[in-house]
């Protein structure tokens, strides 16, 4: 009993030891609203994504951030409970006419951040920096070793003289011969100025370390190296031979897939889940993703969550278990879609918006999990130097888009060994998530499945699909008696099938005969 | 006591006879349904705004949904430029029309309200049933052919039919001019009109309305055009047969053309739907035997999936990915192929299909207006004896409906023998006229089945239980008249 008591008492101190040792990357405790107003959707540019890079991006720092167009605001709106306010120019021909905005903003005394250009004269005089707008350029962004030119733009606001008290992230250059060079991102204090925000490449590289740095929310994170676009329906054969060349390279990956909620019963479903098993067994993890959002008829959120009920249990029935949800951009502003999938997990993939997007009940009001991964295409990065040393300052996921064919997965495999990163392991970096549903409660830690409290061992499926999934027929023990009588009965009826015409024609001679005149 | 009923009877049917005894039952047991408030009618399924936006009508914005539950009675009429092109050409658009005219011109000139849809069918409706009822008992009074009127008012009448009225579907259209090609050849083989050309007239003008009055008509033009075959054997005719010859031409064409006129979407849907709500159905796992056909087994998942999913889907069957991993694959020749190889499973489905055959009244959609004290998606029950017996009796066997084709068209080709060899031509009428029922009572399911599955199959066989009807009806009234095989008997036969 007393050694028990000493054992507890152990166990309490080491506890709360660990947790003094090993503090949290993000304070999430601490307020972590923001509030992002824009002044326009811009459309035509399809300048949208722009805005759903941003916000994904904030969640990914462990953000929750309330988005407002302009003509949404409303005065007071923009109180302390914010920890910060973020204004987005995203159509310098609208740009922000709300005076009741710009007035709050002024007054505002946390986190400030300026994306775009139209900066007033308040916020020129509170980043303490001297501006100009320069016409018709095509700019070459440059941060440490990395080089990325720019799309022409017609016209940019750069800052042209800064304070010693401020520092700038990353550097832009004009092509001219008399080389101008500007700040890019540019910190002073609470301040923070962005001439422009892209949703790819370098630029989102240096913009979402700028805006870590501003909120102090920069961390070092290794990519998570993400296929995307598995359905039940991907070719399947060429998922496993993925699954098997990342595993033979010691590659670190995830998945992001989407399942059924009806015919889990089929063979076509046990053959997916069983290449899911494997890729479990080879170190990938996997993210269950949203599916389409066809109408937004499901106004109370009912079949969605019913759906992601029984997708969990049914993947889990066959050892598939995801660590996490992953789902576009959008389902984290509709307050419908995430209450009722994202919610259930406590690890998120954000991928960005397709191009259609379909809400269910718009509010805006994003919320954060307890470690989000941004999606950015690796393809994006095609023109960034990277090595092994290569950072990011926020959990980023690199995602290649599953192929189909052979020549396509060749394709794909030489382009993940041309990546060349360190990538994020699972194991080695102790990823520890958790799933929760009414019904079910999935943990992954360090590398080990805990299914309802029990740990799992996954088995492995036959390395060959087709011969592992047989037509399954069972043959009765007396189906072969059965066809033979069928036979016997089939030739017996047609044999007097035969003798009755035969009667029939000789009958009706003998009729006819007893008429005709002899 | 006795004389008194005959003579009052003879006093009655000197003044009513039976067409005019039916169109009257007709018309007070359907218009008591559908136009004393609170109205009756079908509920909108999602597909009305295929007909009502090219149409310069849309929906009024409410709190409540407008799907399914109840029916709407209220919609707009668009006041300016309707950008809405007309999305597919119809015959429809001919009696909304009818409807909006009478709408702006009685009542609102902003608001449409329903029972004009109602009213204009209602009125069409009442004309065809006279002319039914005149063509299979004219010219007689006798006390059994006042029955035979009270028997098409059982059937006619039913309210599974005539609640299509107030509704944007397009079935009541094709209900209307069925009666009206049926009463037209029946007036013709019996000689009911001392002219014939109205009512060949009447016959090509509602077959080519009734072709184009929805996408899915198009194989009908064939059936048509073998019921057009008996009109050329008409006699002192031959100026006109040429005529008649045109006529079944343009039917044709006609069903050429509103085929064309399926835009890709459609054919995309169809496709998709083909194979989601047929080929993966009534069968035990669909994965290894769309495998053996050369398309990925993994498609198997989407049984039951629509091509326009309602709430979310895992993969958008309009993608391009279905588009190129699947429904390249599985054409019209692929769906062939996997039915031959699947014959158990191809008649299963034509048992679905048989099944749905007596499923006339939409179950899926309320029949009562918002408000009346009803609970959503509830059906009317008021004068459906006739649909409910048929739909508590009638086999759902594919193979009995066979039986039954080839037994009417047996029973007629005697018909058509003796006739053809005296002479006459009513017996070579009525035998085409039955024989093209009874190809759309044979056919049908099985376009219906390789053209889009067992999607919206019951409004797809729609025509199918009118078909059945009129042969019981035309049945009924030789018996009645003695004029089955011996149509010389026939007094209307001049």
């Amino acid at each position: 009993m007393f050694k028990r008591k000493v054992s507890l008492v152990f166990l309490i101190i080491a506890s709360i030891m660990l947790l003094f040792t090993f503090p949290q990357k993000v304070d999430a405790a601490s307020n972590n609203r923001v509030l992002l107003v824009y002044d326009s959707q811009n459309d035509v540019k399809n300048d949208k994504v722009n805005i759903d890079a941003l916000q994904r991006s904030l969640t990914s720092m462990n953000l929750q951030v309330k988005t407002l167009q302009q003509s949404d605001y409303k005065k007071g709106m923009l109180n302390n409970k914010y920890l910060g306010v973020i204004t987005m120019v995203n159509w310098r021909q609208v740009g922000l006419t709300n005076q009741a905005f710009i007035q709050d903003r002024d007054s505002f005394s946390g986190i400030k951040l300026h994306i775009g250009e139209e900066l007033t004269q308040t916020e020129i005089s509170q980043l303490k920096v001297q501006v100009k707008k320069i016409y018709q350029q095509q700019l070459i962004l440059t941060e440490g070793h990395d080089q990325e030119t720019l799309p022409f733009k017609q016209s940019i606001t750069v800052i042209t003289k800064t304070e010693d008290s401020g520092h700038q992230i990353g550097v832009l250059s004009s092509q001219q011969a008399n080389q101008k060079k500007y700040p890019f991102g540019y910190i002073n204090g609470k301040q923070g100025y962005l001439p422009f925000f892209s949703n790819e490449g370098l630029s989102l590289m240096v913009q979402t370390k700028m805006i870590a740095q501003l909120f102090s929310r920069a961390g070092k994170y290794q990519p998570l190296l993400t296929i995307t676009n598995v359905t039940p329906y991907t070719n399947l054969a060429t998922l496993d031979k993925l699954s098997l060349f990342c595993y033979k390279n010691e590659i670190p990956f995830a998945i992001s897939m989407t399942s059924v909620s009806e015919n889990t019963e089929m063979k076509a479903f046990s053959r997916f889940t069983a290449v899911l098993r494997n890729v479990e067994n080879r170190g990938g993890i996997i993210f269950l993703q949203t599916p389409t959002v066809s109408s937004g008829i499901d106004s109370d959120g009912q079949i969605i969550n019913k759906n992601f009920l029984t997708y969990i249990v049914s993947l889990a029935r066959q050892q598939v278990f995801p660590v996490g949800i992953s789902s576009e951009g959008f389902w984290n502003q509709d307050k419908v879609l995430r209450e009722n999938s994202l919610k259930f997990a406590d690890h998120w993939l954000l991928l960005p918006n397709e191009e259609k997007v379909t809400y269910v009940d718009e509010d805006n009001n994003a919320k954060s999990s307890q470690e989000t991964f941004f999606g950015m295409s690796a393809s994006s990065l095609n023109n960034v130097k990277k090595n092994d040393e290569t950072f990011f300052t926020i959990p980023t996921a690199l995602t290649i888009s599953m192929p189909y064919s052979q020549k396509q997965l060749e394709h794909v495999q030489s382009e993940i060994k041309s990546l060349n990163l360190t990538w994020f392991d699972p194991v080695d970096d102790d990823l520890r998530t958790s799933l929760n549903t009414e019904t079910t409660a999935l943990q992954y830690k360090h590398g080990q499945y805990i299914v309802n409290g029990k740990i799992e061992d996954i088995h492995p499926a036959s390395s060959d699909l087709n011969k592992q999934f047989s037509d399954g027929k069972s043959t009765a023990l007396f189906s072969g008696y059965f066809k033979i009588q069928g036979n016997i009965l089939a030739v017996f009826f047609v044999i007097i099938m035969i003798v009755l015409l035969i009667f029939i024609f000789i009958g009706q001679r003998i009729y006819w005969n007893r008429f005709r005149r002899k | 006591m006795k004389k008194f009923l005959k003579t009052s009877f003879v006093n009655f049917s000197r003044w009513v006879s039976p067409a005019l005894l039916g169109t009257i039952l007709v018309a007070l047991i359907s218009g008591y349904i559908l136009f004393v408030p609170p109205i009756h009618g079908l509920a909108d399924n999602g597909d009305f705004y295929r007909s009502i936006l090219s149409n310069g009508i849309y929906r009024l914005p409410t709190s409540y949904s407008q799907y399914s539950d109840y029916v709407i009675t209220k919609f707009g009429i668009m006041q300016y430029f309707n950008e809405n092109n007309v999305s597919v050409l119809s015959s429809q658009t001919l009696f909304i029309q009818i409807a909006l005219f009478l709408n702006k011109l009685f009542y609102s000139k902003t608001i449409f309200t329903i029972q004009f849809m109602g009213l204009v069918y209602y009125l069409f409706y009442l004309g065809g049933i006279y002319l039914l009822i005149n063509a299979l008992v004219h010219p007689f009074r006798k006390l059994k052919h006042y029955f035979l009127a009270l028997l098409i008012v059982l059937i006619f009448a039913d309210s599974a039919y005539t609640l299509y009225f107030n509704s944007f579907f397009a079935e009541p259209g094709m209900l209307v001019l069925m009666v009206y090609i049926c009463a037209a050849i029946i007036s013709l083989a019996r000689n009911v009109y001392s002219k014939r050309w109205p009512m060949i007239t009447l016959f090509f003008v509602s077959t080519v309305l009734l072709i184009t009055n929805k996408q899915q008509n198009a194989p009908l033009a064939l059936s048509f055009g073998v019921v057009a075959i008996g009109i050329m054997f008409l006699p002192h005719f031959k100026a006109r047969r040429m005529a008649t010859a045109l006529g079944i031409l343009i039917v044709l064409f006609s069903g050429i053309g509103i085929y064309k006129s399926i835009g890709s979407e459609i054919v995309g849907a169809n496709t998709f739907q083909t194979f989601s709500h047929g080929t993966l159905l009534e069968t035990g796992d669909p994965t290894k035997k769309i495998e053996r056909g050369g398309v990925d087994g993994q498609f198997a998942l989407m049984r039951n999936e629509n091509y326009y999913s309602k709430d979310y889907a895992t993969l958008d069957p309009s993608s391009p990915y279905v588009e190129k991993h699947l429904m390249k694959k599985t054409g019209f020749g692929w769906i062939m192929r996997y039915y031959l190889a699947n014959l158990k499973q191809f008649n299963n489905l034509l048992d679905l299909a048989a099944k749905d055959i007596a499923a006339v009244q939409p179950r899926a959609v309320g029949d009562f207006v918002r408000g009346s004290h009803h609970k959503p998606g509830e059906q009317v029950k008021y004068f459906t004896l006739y649909s409910s017996l048929v739909g508590a009796f009638f086999p759902g066997k594919y193979a009995f409906d066979c039986l039954l084709a080839v037994g009417f068209i047996a029973v007629y080709s005697v018909g058509l023998y003796l006739d053809f060899k005296s002479n006459r031509y009513m017996g070579i009428l009525r035998f085409f006229l039955i024989f093209g029922l009874m190809t759309i009572v044979v056919f049908v399911p099985i376009v219906s089945i390789i053209g889009d599955g067992d999607a919206d199959l019951a409004k797809h066989l729609f025509l199918i239980p009118i078909s059945l009807n009129m042969s019981l009806l035309i049945f009924v009234s030789d018996l009645i008249n003695h004029t089955l095989w011996n149509t010389k008997g026939d007094k209307a036969d001049v």
